[in-house]
């Protein structure tokens, strides 16, 4: 793992958005003001796939609204493909290069179907009626919502709609997606459908994704995970290296995915399994490779673990 | 004393072109001081049977009946609406008024009790949802963050004294923390004050580690109702519903689909890892395993 440096190398043609030393404050009451980032830096690298972690209040929003010139930092630089947010004659190039996506997909949507919506940004910088057709279709295919050009918004459901929001982005053809929670307001089936286009759009075509989340779970299948806290980027590396620091992470008021605890647990009783294990779904293939040596567990001592969960309250149980 | 629901049926829009039926022939018992988990796809109907419990929907057949009272013979619901709290989603949209104080003590208000009585209800509703009363009380609710004004909203609920709490997705876009303490303070407040919650929530985790019983909604009807050991092992019928299950009964299932002689129940953390170093070191677990 790294641990956030502020020493920057001049142009790598590999990172996309270069944050460096950057402290953002906002206006509070009575004059006061909130610092929200403090000397910030990290390089989002061109087609990786990183994840932003960390409590309320720790900078992920404000950090990611630095990405495309939405905030100007006040002290420090980002700059984008070699343009400084900070410069006002690239803040409309910068946007086109990184779109953001955020939480409440009612909020993003402006049209009365979904192609009109879709293809609302480049209407606004005027690419030709024949070209907005392409893209509107392109976007709508990555996004897996061919066929419903002509469909109301309102009347989708949270997946879709957050889906739709991704297209209109995506039609504007940026090389970076940012993500805001974009999860957040979504059941189960509306994020897994959003997670697949997302990793599909980094994946297949290549764009840069930076996705804001508070599911470890989600940021368990980034490239690359930063963590803040406080306004400070704390820890950042892989998931494997991030989530297998559980009591860093708790001190933070953030939890390891359910799988990385259960490895953590079983670390502690001497049983090596592998940093990368990290899901349950990782574990359980773990397992399933490495035990079939084992021998499998008696039936009585089966028996005597279910009779034990039975009787035990199930809140008392799970609290440790 | 309970809220017994009988063959409730429910259409939206009846007599228009647009009728959709949201609930078909349900019926449920919530016990007095049980933790009940309320699952289901969304459109399956959650929202829409818990509106039902304190009259605020009325159904187009079956009956609501709370603590003996048919809500239907009722000439007013307020004495219902007392006993069942509803905390819709993202209650803290509802909150309208200049400080926390008068935004919690409105319904105590109305009530007709005493100034003393009031900031005392407020006071303690505060508490329970862990907000220090000297510190928010007299602040404009629309200074504090998101998860405290959600429990502000939800002390407002609190006030009332209800006996029944029915919450909707109470930790929706919170973060880790702010999802760890909503639900403790939920569970304290079932605990220790005896309330009876009804969690409504999409996060399978969450209501694994709380409820005692889990009901299962699919397109209108309740389809499952049982212990959280019973209902989650049944992964293959919650799967096809387009439903989560815990992440712990997940990982169960694909070991006993690899071969693995894996019991049900498997619900925590703690009793994931004894399951676990059984099978990859038999002979050292049972004392684990004895000790979940």
């Amino acid at each position: 793992m790294t641990v956030c440096t502020s020493g920057i190398e001049a142009a790598d043609p590999d990172v996309l958005i270069d944050v460096h030393d950057v402290t953002f404050e906002y206006p509070a009451v009575q004059g006061s003001r909130v610092r929200a980032l403090e000397s910030v830096s990290l390089r989002i690298m061109r087609g990786e796939y990183l994840a932003i972690i960390g409590p309320n209040g720790s900078g992920k929003s404000t950090l990611a609204k630095c990405l495309n010139a939405l905030l100007i930092p006040d002290s420090g630089t980002v700059t984008v493909a070699g343009m400084s947010t900070s410069n006002p004659g690239h803040v409309w190039a910068i946007r086109q290069m990184v779109g953001m996506v955020f939480q409440n997909p009612d909020n993003q949507l402006v049209a009365t179907t979904v192609e009109e919506d879709v293809a609302f940004g480049p209407e606004n910088i005027g690419v030709p009626t024949q070209e907005i057709r392409q893209r509107v279709k392109e976007a709508l295919r990555s996004v897996g919502l061919e066929g419903m050009e002509k469909r109301a918004p309102h009347r989708l459901s949270g997946g879709q709609k957050q889906r739709v929001a991704i297209a209109g982005i995506l039609a504007m053809r940026p090389e970076c997606i940012v993500l805001d929670e974009p999860t957040a307001m979504l059941d189960p089936v509306g994020r897994r459908e959003v997670l697949e286009a997302v990793r599909r759009l980094n994946r297949v075509e290549g764009k840069t994704v930076v996705h804001v989340t508070h599911f470890m779970s989600e940021a368990a299948a980034a490239d690359r995970v930063a963590v803040m806290a406080a306004g400070k980027v704390v820890m950042q590396g892989a998931p494997s290296e991030v989530f297998s620091q559980a009591e860093r992470l708790q001190q933070i008021d953030l939890d390891a995915p359910i799988g990385a605890r259960i490895a953590e647990e079983l670390r502690k009783s001497g049983i090596s399994i592998p940093l990368h294990v990290l899901t349950v779904d990782d574990l359980a293939d773990y397992i399933s490779a490495n035990a079939l040596t084992a021998h499998r567990p008696s039936a009585n001592r089966a028996t005597e673990l279910s009779t034990n969960t039975a009787t035990a309250r199930r809140s008392d149980v799970y609290r440790h | 004393m309970s809220i017994v629901i009988e063959q409730l049926s429910h259409i939206y829009g009846l007599g228009t072109p647009f009728a959709a039926k949201a609930l078909e022939d349900c019926s449920l018992e919530v016990q007095e001081g049980e933790f009940l988990g309320l699952v289901g796809h969304t459109g399956s109907g959650k929202s829409t049977l818990v509106q039902h419990m304190n009259g605020l929907l009325k159904p187009h057949s079956g009956r609501v009946v709370v603590d003996g009272q048919d809500l239907s013979k009722l000439k007013a619901l307020r004495d219902v609406r007392r006993k069942v709290g509803l905390v819709f989603q993202y209650p803290e949209h509802q909150l309208f008024e200049e400080t926390v104080e008068r935004d919690v003590g409105f319904g105590p208000r109305s009530l007709g009790l005493t100034d003393d009585d009031v900031r005392e209800r407020v006071r303690r509703a505060l508490e329970m949802v862990g907000l220090d009363y000297h510190a928010v009380a007299s602040r404009s609710p629309f200074e504090l963050s998101g998860g405290q004004r959600r429990r502000v909203a939800i002390a407002g609920v609190l006030a009332m004294e209800p006996k029944y709490v029915v919450l909707d997705e109470p930790t929706a876009s919170l973060d880790p923390r702010g999802r760890r303490d909503m639900l403790d303070h939920i569970e304290r407040l079932h605990r220790e004050e005896g309330v009876a919650v009804v969690l409504v929530s999409h996060d399978m985790n969450e209501v694994a580690r709380l409820a005692d019983r889990v009901i299962v909604m699919d397109r209108g009807r309740i389809v499952m109702d049982g212990t959280p050991a019973d209902v989650f092992d049944d992964v293959d019928r919650l799967t096809a519903m387009g439903l989560d299950v815990p992440e712990t009964v997940r990982l169960m299932h694909r070991l006993r689909q690899s071969g693995f002689d894996v019991p049900g129940g498997v619900l925590s953390v703690d009793e994931c890892a004894s399951l676990i170093r059984s099978l990859l070191a038999p002979g050292e677990a049972g004392g684990d395993a004895g000790e979940v």
